[in-house]
């Protein structure tokens, strides 16, 4: 005990003690922490109480007022809700669907081939991500195109299909296409590394026991990379949910009235884009929350689940 | 620079790292940090160099306390097990590196002791170069430099020679002995190796589960171990351990096992005999003799010639014995043999604590 | 990794060609689509695969003559866009890396209060989907005075890249071994020192490819400009090319191509050169 007492030097007062401790950190960390205060939490809180105000372009950033939960049953009796939910569903169960399941695929073939020409496929795969997206919409908005400019025509032609405007009459083709193209380059550069990262004895030893590679994609490398996977599906969810940049910039919502409108353009349409002039901030905020609570939970999922414990060992240096 | 460490204690969280040290080191001593790993030997070389906080006791470096100091702030040099030189500077910049750091060294003056503390350790030719470009040794010698250039009162070495092959190892052992001795620092150093402590050390602090065992000179810690696991730890082949009954004799003791019986020429002193003994001796304190001769008789287990001496492990009933034999030994496989104890090398320790009875 | 010979079945030329045959079919939408982009833009008019008419730069005379171009007439030319463009993706990029080098030392080095916590925090923002944040940005810009001005913009880009680049960077620390740390505290420096001296050479290759890939990022940046920065004077590029892809009339594809493909191709330039490192970064940082 009285060793104890003894380590606490005159120079180590309480208040001085903290500030030792503490001060290098808060200067490496201030930065951050001040950006994300101010463009992370904050829009997270503010997008909560927002929602329970009137804010919009007619009341400005000072005359609004409470109004409970208002904006929410505007939000439900909305006669397009469902029809915006329902779409937001398929959407995302598709192109979620296409993003794993060809992730994956491009991930076994391209490990499967030569490494160089393995690699030059991973590339192109992964082309549309490192593209800006105006340009990637570009190219689809124009291989859609209404004849005789779109590709999509003549490559369906030899199948009897009458030429057509992809985007008017099969919006949703394309959506998912665009979108699945992008999205596939996540799983495929997931589960590529975590392909590559099962140790090379687990094949020679399928394979002197006599597995074909169809069996040892299935008995070997497919259970092996089962959280992978999970995690890819996760993650993607949650990120379809929020997300709407290719949607805008093809159909915008449309054809029609909320033709290939999903929840997330519908809270940007509202608050930030809509024709009216009137900016419905709150209304848009409160369709934003529900979106916010989405990604927050599957969020803590991911961090809880995944790769949290074993992520914060302990700095072996005690030098402030 | 006097260095003194009292009572003191690392925790990492629950887990004790080094409990209750005390530890005197004379100004210009080369004490080595001795113990198997997971000891708190380099845990206790952390804390001197303040990159650990102790959790409880002091440090001091002469009569100045300098637990509470920051690693620049304490004056040492330390050479690091993987020499930790900076890749991205050349052997000059590294070296110079400490003095960069300090305002009051002008450039000349850094530039003429980086060449001064690189002649010292003989590496002045290779300046220029990036650590990628070196050697083991040479890297060794840079990171020696390095430490040795802001003239510190104190240099630490963490397993200095393991990253070292076996010949450069023996050559460095040397080489960092006559340096320590020229430049007349304070030096502590940490190693596993026995055979590095007792060869370079002027004392050695034999430490197990973060507990000092024994702080003494090479000499006195291979010929008095002060306990069972110095017994143990200092000295290859390792020395011979087995539990025999004690019984009074004519006046003297006698060591009675199956098979062996030794007349100890002095039983523990004072106190009344205990009934059991763990009796160690020293391969190279048995000798094999003709069979029915010596205090014990047993079999050849094995031969394993040395080159320059061999090692034998002769079974004595149920335990086996290590000896070591000329060159000139040969014995077959399940020959029988006497031992002969040299009766002024035997140690006996207590069969529970382990403590030196004699 | 798995070697070719040891994973193909080797029984036969033609079961082994079958991957090859699947991934090239698979490509193809990819590989087309930019094929596309890049002859498209060197004739005026193109149907499905033909290009009608000859070989021609006339898509391409936006460059040095940006009145005569009707579909460009009432907006900003287009050297000042890809300066904005340029401005917006270099400072993101540096200063992103900046805060996050500083930031991932924090988390990989120093023991500070709150250090599991936040070390949580960044994580969760990282899988966080920033972008259903937008309208409430909209209100912070607002009260800040930094709506519709690039340095707005600038910040919310910079913030969003934090939790990616925060945690890539302390990957990059973490693989540093301690001995140089600590070898440089003893050797007398400070930790602001040992960070700028000895850590952030160390992490180069790190700093390299996290600078090229949030600078591909704020190049590639549609909607903060497009909603934060509405009025024309400092439009970039991606918001260029949606306002002449976005008229919803007749649309010049060939125009459109030629400067598609202006936009496009630092980024693939890039891309060639930094393959490798982003393709880490990606897969080792989540980024999504």
């Amino acid at each position: 005990m009285a060793r104890t007492e003894a380590i606490a030097l005159p120079r180590e007062r309480q208040g001085a003690a903290w500030w030792r401790t503490n001060a290098t950190a808060l200067l490496f960390m201030g930065p951050a922490m001040v950006l994300v205060l101010v463009f992370f939490l904050a829009p997270v809180v503010i997008t909560f109480v927002m929602s329970f105000t009137d804010l919009a372009t007619s009341t400005g950033l000072s005359n609004w007022q409470w109004i409970g939960s208002a904006n929410y049953e505007r939000m439900f009796r909305s006669q397009f809700w469902f029809t915006i939910l329902g779409n937001t569903l398929v959407y995302v169960a598709i192109v979620l669907a296409f993003n794993v399941v060809v992730g994956l695929g491009v991930a076994l073939l391209s490990l499967h081939v030569e490494p160089k020409a393995g690699g030059v496929f991973r590339a192109l795969w992964l082309l549309p991500r490192i593209s800006p997206s105006v340009v990637y919409a570009l190219m689809w908005t124009w291989a859609a195109a209404s004849p005789p400019f779109g590709m999509l025509n003549y490559i369906v032609a030899p199948f009897g299909l009458e030429p057509r405007f992809w985007l008017q009459s099969d919006p949703w083709l394309i959506v998912i296409l665009i979108n699945g193209f992008v999205g596939a380059s996540f799983g495929m550069l997931i589960l590529t590394s975590a392909i590559k990262a099962i140790p090379e004895d687990l094949f020679r030893a399928a394979r002197v026991d006599g597995a074909n590679v169809l069996q040892i994609v299935r008995r070997i490398t497919l259970p092996l990379v089962k959280w992978p996977i999970l995690f890819v599906l996760v993650y993607q969810t949650m990120s379809l949910f929020a997300s709407y940049e290719y949607i805008l910039l093809t159909t915008n919502g449309g054809p029609g009235l909320y033709g290939t409108e999903t929840w997330s353009l519908w809270a940007f349409h509202t608050a930030l884009a809509n024709y009216y002039g009137n900016l419905d901030f709150a209304y848009g905020a409160a369709m934003s929350a529900i979106l916010v609570l989405l990604g927050l939970g599957i969020s803590i999922v991911l961090l809880r689940v995944f790769r949290f414990g074993q992520l914060v060992a302990e700095p072996r240096v005690e030098v402030d | 620079m006097r260095v003194a460490l009292r009572g003191l204690t690392k925790k990492f969280g629950e887990v004790v790292g080094v409990h209750e040290l005390d530890l005197e080191i004379r100004s210009g001593e080369f004490v080595a940090l001795l113990g198997p790993s997971g000891c708190g030997k380099t845990t206790t070389l952390l804390m001197v160099a303040g990159i650990y906080r102790p959790t409880s006791g002091q440090i001091f470096f002469g009569d100045r306390r300098i637990d509470h100091l920051l690693p620049k702030e304490r004056g040492i040099g330390m050479v690091f097990q993987s020499y930790a030189l900076y890749p991205h500077m050349t052997v000059a910049e590294n070296i110079g590196f400490p003095l960069e750091l300090r305002r009051s060294v002008s450039n000349e003056e850094r530039e003429r002791r980086v060449r001064e503390a690189a002649a010292l350790v003989q590496v002045d030719a290779l300046l220029d170069r990036r650590p990628a470009q070196l050697s083991g040794g040479q890297q060794q010698r840079v990171a020696l430099a390095r430490a040795l250039v802001k003239r510190p009162d104190i240099l630490l070495l963490d397993e200095p020679l393991s990253n070292l092959d076996a010949r450069l190892r023996h050559e460095m052992r040397g080489e960092i002995k006559r340096l320590q001795k020229e430049v007349g620092i304070t030096a502590i150093f940490v190693t596993h190796d026995q055979l590095e402590a007792l060869t370079m050390a002027d004392r050695v602090a034999l430490m197990r589960d973060g507990v000092l065992q024994a702080y003494a000179t090479p000499t006195e810690l291979y010929a008095r171990p002060v306990n069972q696991f110095v017994a143990e730890f200092i000295g290859t082949p390792p020395m011979n351990f087995f539990a025999a009954d004690l019984a009074p004799r004519n006046g003297s003791l006698v060591a009675r096992t199956e098979g062996i019986e030794l007349a100890l020429p002095a039983g523990p002193r004072g106190a009344k005999a205990p009934p059991t003994a763990t009796v160690g001796i020293r391969p190279e304190h048995l000798a094999i003799v003709a069979p029915g001769q010596g205090e014990a008789s047993g079999e050849v287990y094995v031969v394993e010639p040395m080159g320059r001496e061999q090692i034998v492990d002769v079974q004595v009933g149920e335990r086996r014995l290590r000896v070591i034999a000329p060159p000139g030994f040969v014995a077959k496989i399940g020959e029988r043999v006497g031992l002969r104890f040299a009766p002024e090398q035997l140690h006996l320790f207590d069969p529970a604590s382990g403590a030196r009875l004699a | 990794m798995a070697t070719v010979a040891e994973r193909a079945p080797g029984s036969g030329r033609w079961p082994s060609l079958v991957p090859y045959v699947v991934l090239a079919l698979g490509t193809l939408p990819i590989a087309l689509l930019y094929a596309w982009l890049l002859y498209s833009s060197f004739f005026l008019r193109v149907e499905g695969f033909t290009p009608i008419g000859p070989f021609t730069l006339e898509n391409w005379r936006f460059l040095w003559d940006p009145l005569s171009v009707p579909e460009l007439r009432n907006r900003p030319p287009i050297i000042p866009l890809t300066i904005n463009t340029f401005i917006f993706a270099t400072v993101t990029s540096l200063v992103g890396v900046l805060i996050s080098s500083m930031a991932g030392y924090a988390f990989s080095r120093l023991r500070f209060k709150g250090r599991r916590m936040m070390l949580g925090g960044v994580l969760l923002l990282h899988s966080f989907p920033s972008v259903t944040l937008l309208i409430a940005l909209f209100v912070v810009l607002r009260t800040l005075g930094l709506y519709d001005k690039l340095a707005g913009v600038i910040l919310v880009q910079t913030a969003f890249a934090l939790p990616f680049g925060i945690w890539i960077m302390k990957g990059f620390f973490d693989n540093v071994p301690w001995d140089l740390e600590m070898s440089a505290l003893v050797d007398g420096a400070g930790r602001l020192r040992t960070w700028w001296r000895i850590m952030l050479p160390l992490v180069k290759p790190g700093l390299l490819a996290l600078t090229v890939l949030l600078f591909v990022e704020g190049w590639n940046q549609f909607l903060l400009p497009f909603v934060f920065m509405p009025s024309g004077s400092q439009q970039t590029l991606s918001t260029l090319v949606r306002g002449i892809l976005g008229e919803g009339r007749f649309v010049d594809y060939g125009l459109l191509t030629a400067v598609g493909l202006y936009y496009i191709a630092p980024v693939l330039a890039l891309f060639v050169f930094a393959q490798d490192q982003l393709m880490r970064i990606y897969a080792g940082g989540v980024k999504g």
